[in-house]
């Protein structure tokens, strides 16, 4: 009897079937496409913020205050400390290293270009290194090991907001250059031009590959690739004044602000495998024992606080989306309920109690919420999965498997508490007023 | 018409408590993704200033205007004078803040630095990620405080209140130590002190070498905007900073389609959900439609009735649905940025036009269902 009510009701009744498994598929898919994007929206949101640059500064540790403006140290009168060049491989073997996205290191010096003193920048444009194999003891004594791997990375990567007109200098001839634009303009130099400069009465003739503007101090440089500048400013083989880190954090909470002097070796682990921007930092330190690393506190700062308000608006959005488009379902199913009185009184009339009419109906109500659950998911991800692939131009990256049964849970509970409400009110009808019609 | 709306009260009810949700969602989500725009670039301005000013007839910069290598040669140089100007352009509006500069070498316990004269106000307000240790320069005519860099502080062992001694060509200057800047940036190797006393101390009156400037993003076009301030200040070139600027437009792009996209399948949910509330409890009334009929009323009448009722329900659902859309908007706010939603006008006729539309398409297919129909059938109750 049960089954066969049941299997009557979704053949017979189609349309309004329909109607209602609809109505859920509607509500399932803004619960899974609106659950996806919020879980994925910090990761793709913190990936957007690396336009604005580099997060961390790395500096060898040094007594003597830098002449510094805009970035660029003006060589301080002490003697100079140097990151060796061969250690930089060394930021990727770090407890974080899939989170650091890209780093480069930068030399400066002041050369002669006829009669007018011009900022030489050696630098790794577009650089494939070889990362070595690693080993991290976490602050509970636990062991990770990493196998060796091949990174790539330079400004180009680091700084995706360079205007290049012509090509990127390459990073083996050290012949090449790129010529910031203001230079350009003074010097009259195009691309494919030999811009001629002086260091120290040697004479070094540079093509310019291309030309580049940002609009701040890269305008008014010339940039060699790393070992191009070593050697024109007659610096170590090693020598690199600083290096620019852009890694992917997340927004600093409560335990970020706790002293990690202080935490114990429980709460210290958890806290060294949180990529908070102070992780990066000591981890950092860590791996290079003679360097001093900061945040760029305009860039790291603003990074969070950015994550942070998106994090909470789309969490914000989506229970509240899903709260009312589980309202809309349960008054549909409600209405559809509603229609079926006098189904009611005609199965009480035969004989039929409470419980099995209630049974009857939630199972009813159940199947029509799985359906709706099982369609809506996939739009639901289609939808996510839109959004991802257009607006952030990266596919979602993992598939969470707790979507589909939040999903289902959802579409399930909010078809049942839609019919019960109304049920409830039809179970209290008179068998005979419904079928006389009233 | 009354008795239909009255008499059903319960069935009224359902389809316009289905409207109200339906919109609420709607207007508020048109309200936050007009919104998001502003209030993001309110966060965004966390980046500093978007576009600077700088002598036009510079040399090449080494540095800024000439300041090279440990001396000051003598460079070129901004008019004070005419920075003035910049708070009187159309702009101004959208000028979160500006603050001048001037740059030398000095002397601090013996070492080398870079001495900023700066309006200390206006630089916090350009760069309010930098963290300040301590008081800043209060007012721009204190000529005893003096700011400096955490790098500076740590190496030279400064503390607060200390009296810290600046040289410059051979004079002493004594300024006390009001606090410390951590920025991870090159101002915390340099010493901050009013513009003011800085022109000064280095007998350039009036002079400035970097006018730093933070428009909110979005609400100008930077481009035109520096191509504005070149203009109405002749002593200087306005650049903008790539960096900042077109990250910043970019982003603002992306998080305001993000909040379209979802709003729009939002309110395609929602309306979808209420069409079909209403066709349900429309399909209820065949009864209704065919007694009408058989009374001798004829479709254009019964339709007549069954619109100005699907009006009436989507103007009321809509009023009240927008109300609370802008409520649950604000709520969203208040928690993400701790600011009431500003609500738009806009929003309202769109709600209301969404809120009458939808219901009338949900009305469309059942009365016409219900007209088709013999009214004896229906009277009989099948």
């Amino acid at each position: 009897m049960f089954f066969r009510i049941l299997r009557d009701f979704f053949l017979r009744r189609k349309g309004r079937i329909a109607i209602a498994i609809l109505a859920v598929v509607m509500g399932a898919a803004i619960t899974s496409a609106l659950t996806t994007v919020s879980l994925g929206i910090t990761e793709n949101v913190g990936r957007e913020l690396k336009a604005f640059g580099a997060n961390i500064v790395v500096t060898p540790n040094s007594t003597s205050i830098p002449i510094e403006v805009g970035g660029i140290s003006y060589a301080s009168l002490e003697e100079q400390k140097y990151i060796n060049e061969s250690d930089l491989p060394l930021l990727k073997t770090i407890f974080w290293r899939n989170q650091i996205e890209a780093f480069a290191p930068y030399l400066y010096g002041i050369v002669q270009s006829g009669s007018e003193a011009v900022i030489l920048t050696g630098t790794w444009f577009y650089q494939q290194i070889a990362i070595p194999a690693s080993s991290t003891t976490l602050p509970n004594g636990t062991i990770i090991k990493r196998s060796a791997a091949t990174f790539t990375t330079g400004v180009k990567i680091l700084a995706p907001w360079w205007k290049v007109e012509g090509d990127w200098a390459s990073d083996n001839d050290s012949s090449q250059s790129i010529v910031g634009v203001s230079i350009a303009k003074k010097l009259n130099l195009r691309v494919g031009d030999t811009l001629s400069i002086t260091y120290q009465d040697s004479n070094y003739d540079l093509t310019v590959t291309g030309i580049v503007s940002t609009g701040s101090f890269e305008d008014d440089q010339v940039f060699v690739n790393l070992d191009a500048a070593q050697e024109i400013l007659g610096k170590p083989d090693y020598a690199v004044q600083k290096v620019l880190v852009s890694a992917l954090i997340k927004p600093d909470d409560e335990l970020a602000r706790t002293p990690h002097e202080k935490m114990s070796p429980e709460v210290h682990t958890k806290w060294y495998c949180s990529p908070y921007i102070g992780v990066f930092i000591y981890q950092i330190e860590e791996a290079l024992p003679y360097v001093k690393a900061k945040a760029i506190r305009q860039v790291a700062e603003t990074e969070g606080k950015l994550l942070e308000q998106n994090s909470l608006l789309f969490a914000l959005i989506t229970i509240n989306s899903v709260g009312a488009s589980a309202v809309a379902v349960a008054s549909t199913m409600m209405a559809s309920v509603l229609q079926r009185r006098r189904e009611i009184g005609l199965m009480k009339a035969i004989g039929a109690n409470n419980f099995q009419v209630a049974t009857q109906f939630l199972a009813e109500a159940g199947i029509v919420g799985l359906l709706g659950g099982l369609l809506g998911f996939p739009i639901g991800y289609f939808l996510a999965g839109f959004i991802a692939n257009n607006i952030f131009g990266v596919p979602i990256s993992t598939f969470d498997q707790t979507i589909l049964p939040i999903t289902l849970i959802v579409a399930i509970s909010i078809s049942l508490v839609g019919s019960v409400i109304p049920m409830r009110k039809a179970m209290k009808i008179e068998p005979a007023a419904v079928l006389r019609g009233e | 018409m009354r008795a239909s709306l009255s008499h059903r009260k319960s069935r009224v009810i359902i389809a316009v408590i289905s409207v109200v949700l339906g919109v609420s969602l709607a207007a508020a989500l048109l309200d936050i993704s007009f919104d998001i725009g502003e209030r993001t670039s309110v966060t965004l301005r966390g980046y500093g200033a978007n576009i600077i000013l700088v002598p036009k007839e510079a040399t090449l910069q080494v540095g800024l205007g000439g300041l090279g290598f440990g001396t000051m040669s003598g460079g070129s140089f901004i008019e004070e004078n005419d920075v003035a100007k910049i708070e009187t352009l159309s702009s101004a509006n959208d000028l979160v803040s500006y603050v001048p500069v001037l740059y030398s070498i000095i002397d601090i316990s013996g070492q080398k630095a870079v001495l900023s004269g700066v309006w200390f106000d206006s630089l916090m307000s350009i760069n309010p990620s930098w963290k300040l240790t301590g008081n800043g320069i209060q007012n721009r005519e204190d000529t005893q405080s003096a700011v400096i860099g955490a790098n500076i502080a740590e190496t030279l062992g400064a503390r607060l209140g200390d009296e810290i001694e600046i040289a410059y060509e051979g004079k002493v200057y004594r300024f006390n130590l009001t606090g410390t800047f951590s920025t991870g940036a090159s101002e915390d190797n340099q010493v901050f002190i009013n513009l003011k006393v800085a022109q000064e101390m280095t007998q350039n009156k009036g002079l400035l070498h970097m006018v730093q400037l933070s428009y909110l993003a979005g609400k100008v076009n930077l481009y035109t905007q520096a191509e504005e301030l070149a203009r109405s200040i002749p002593s200087a070139d306005a650049k903008v900073l790539s960096q900042v600027a077109e990250s910043e437009a970019s982003f603002l792009n992306k998080i305001q389609t993000v909040i379209t996209v979802l709003a729009v399948g939002v309110l395609a949910a929602s309306a979808f959900a209420v069409t079909s509330t209403i066709s349900t409890s429309l399909l209820e009334r065949k009864n209704e439609i065919g007694l009408m009929l058989a009374l001798g009323a004829d479709s254009k009448k019964i339709s007549q009735i069954f619109f100005t009722e699907a009006t009436i329900i989507g103007v009321i659902g809509g009023l009240l649905g927008y109300l609370f859309g802008v409520g649950l908007a604000s709520l969203v706010w208040l928690q993400v940025f701790n600011v009431p939603i500003l609500p738009r006008p806009i929003t309202i006729p769109i709600v209301l036009l969404i809120a009458i539309g939808v219901t009338f398409i949900a009305s469309v297919i059942p009365v016409r269902q219900a007209l088709r129909i013999n009214p004896t059938v229906t009277l009989k109750g099948e």
